[in-house]
């Protein structure tokens, strides 16, 4: 049973409200950057944050593409914005036995969910930044959600254009162009609903969690490659990238990212092909020190979107396969294999009509190896009778913007399996379709 | 006699050019076309660039302005730009490319 009850209405959200109706109708997404650069919101997103060809391209130049006569007015320079994100998370069933409340935080409430600011824009000359530091009104901290800062530059060797930058970036995947890599993918906000428990490591286990530098190239309009190595977030600059979050991936030592990708645009139409894939050593949870585990991931996606007037058409598809190699939870009894494999598999669909109302679909499956002492924790809701890691489900969201800046979704997800088993998943009588649920996102940016 | 018949012509030919068009086009352009086109290609001037945009044709690059196409956003991402003022602009970038 879904019991949107309305509860509570915090104080956030009486500001969110007030925002949005003091907010003009004119604003544009990332509401900086459409001031920096003069241009309307359908330029760079077919709807926010889904990037156009034109949106990929001001990102490659480092978010720092400026109208000339924007130059001049010190005020159209500035390059802060504002998000708000209310939302109301309803699960089917809460009532499994020994669950906790705190296993279904602000079930049926209407929460803010996110408010804070972006840096979005020109830093200097060929340099930019899209940053967002914000209040996660789930967990009750504020942190560097996300930050991208980067430099650009081309050239035309043979009259080809080679467009070459670098990144300063807290999460792996932040810094791509596509939307078919998990950090940019629909879609884009989580609900406080419960999780899967298994994720590979490249999809969003280390957001916000380790700094990282890198260099791109994208050749010919054809060939974009990028190459990172990331660091825990613990001190110095990776700190400072990812301050206030709490570190619980620690990376040991410097994690490589790679990325490969073929793209070719036609009349209103543009598809990409890539490959993706990071190595990382872990520490154990709560460790810092002494023998990690090694995650390699490799992941390949691909991405196509049909830009019309009034019809506008994207499909990604995004798969991961990680294997995992438990060198110190092996030895400490904290996995049952040496080495498990993980994979994902997300396929998602989404269409608007005159960048109002929309549709978007998505399935998801999870498939990975039996590991009783990984996944069996005994735990209700969390835990997996089964061993196993395997879910698999899918989610609709309607959207409706009634101006640029406000998007509104409803978004049902529903469950076939999940953590192992379809019924009594859990050992606790829980079955996978109890963890359906409803979520209400408003996401305004002013 | 020549040289005054001559003169004339000149003076005419230069009467009949309208001085504004070109005005107009640069100034479009400087106001919603230079972002990019100095930033990316096809650049403003760069022949090769413009070499495959000719051969389509200036109602076809038009078109393409008004549409959008590729990076191109739709009216150069302003839905409020005249589709004689982008002709203007079209014109203006073209002139520089075949110069």
């Amino acid at each position: 049973m879904y019991r949107w009850a309305l509860k509570k209405t915090p104080l956030g959200t009486g500001v969110a409200l007030l925002a949005l109706l003091l907010a003009p109708q004119s604003l544009l997404a990332v509401p900086s950057m459409g001031r920096q650069t003069g241009l309307t919101c359908a330029s760079c997103h077919t709807v926010y944050p889904e990037l156009t060809p034109f949106g990929r391209q001001y990102k490659l130049r480092g978010f720092s593409m400026t109208a000339p006569q924007r130059e001049k007015s010190i005020l159209t320079r500035l390059p802060i914005s504002g998000l708000l994100q209310s939302s109301i998370t309803s699960t089917a069933d809460t009532g499994t036995v020994g669950a906790r409340s705190s296993d279904f935080p602000r079930n049926d409430d209407l929460i803010l969910q996110a408010a804070g600011v972006y840096y979005g824009g020109k830093i200097l000359g060929n340099s930019g930044a899209l940053a967002q530091f914000s209040y996660d009104g789930i967990d009750a901290r504020w942190l560097m959600e996300m930050f991208d800062a980067r430099y650009a530059s081309s050239l035309t060797p043979a009259g080809r254009e080679l467009v070459y930058g670098l990144t300063l970036s807290n999460t792996p995947t932040l810094t791509d162009i596509y939307n078919s890599t998990p950090r940019w993918a629909f879609p884009y906000v989580e609900s406080a609903a419960v999780q899967p428990t298994a994720a590979p490591l490249l999809d969003l286990q280390l957001a916000a969690q380790v700094g990282g530098v890198g260099a791109y190239l994208m050749w010919n309009n054809l060939v974009y490659a990028e190459a990172a190595f990331y660091k825990a977030g613990r001190r110095g600059l990776a700190r400072a990238l990812t301050a206030g979050a709490e570190i619980e991936n620690v990376v040991d030592d410097f994690a490589p990212y790679w990325r490969l990708a073929l793209q070719h645009e036609w009349d209103s139409h543009s598809l990409s092909v890539g490959t993706y894939g990071m190595v990382a050593d872990l520490f154990p949870e709560g460790r810092t020190g002494g023998p990690s585990n090694r995650f390699r991931d490799l992941a390949f996606d691909a991405q196509y979107q049909y830009i019309g007037q009034d019809h506008i058409f994207s499909a990604q598809a995004n798969y991961i396969h990680e294997r995992q190699d438990w060198t110190a939870g092996f030895a400490e009894g904290e996995a049952s294999n040496r080495s498990d494999t993980l994979q994902t598999l997300k396929a998602n669909l989404h269409y608007y009509f005159r960048r109002t109302y929309g549709l978007g679909v998505q399935y998801f499956l999870t498939r990975g190896d039996r590991d009783k002492l990984r996944y069996d924790t005994g735990e209700p809701v969390f835990g997996s009778i089964t061993g196993r890691p395997d879910t698999d489900g899918w989610l609709a969201e309607l959207n409706y913007l009634p101006v640029s800046h406000l998007k509104l979704a409803l978004r049902y997800t529903g469950y076939t399996r999940f953590n192992g088993a379809s019924n009594d998943y859990d050992g606790f009588g829980r079955n996978a379709g109890d963890n359906n649920s409803l979520f209400f996102l408003a996401w305004l940016l002013f | 006699m020549r040289t005054l018949r001559n003169t004339s012509l000149a003076l005419l030919a230069l009467l009949a050019a309208d001085p504004t068009a070109a005005t107009e086009g640069e100034r479009i352009y400087a106001q919603s076309c230079a972002m990019c086109h100095q930033a990316m290609p096809p650049r403003l001037g760069d022949k090769k660039a413009w070499e495959p945009l000719l051969r389509q044709g200036e109602d076809a690059v038009v078109a393409a302005v008004i549409k959008g196409k590729g990076a191109m956003p739709p009216k150069a991402g302003n839905p409020a730009l005249p589709e004689a003022e982008i002709k203007a602009a079209v014109d203006y970038m073209i002139d520089q490319a075949k110069k």
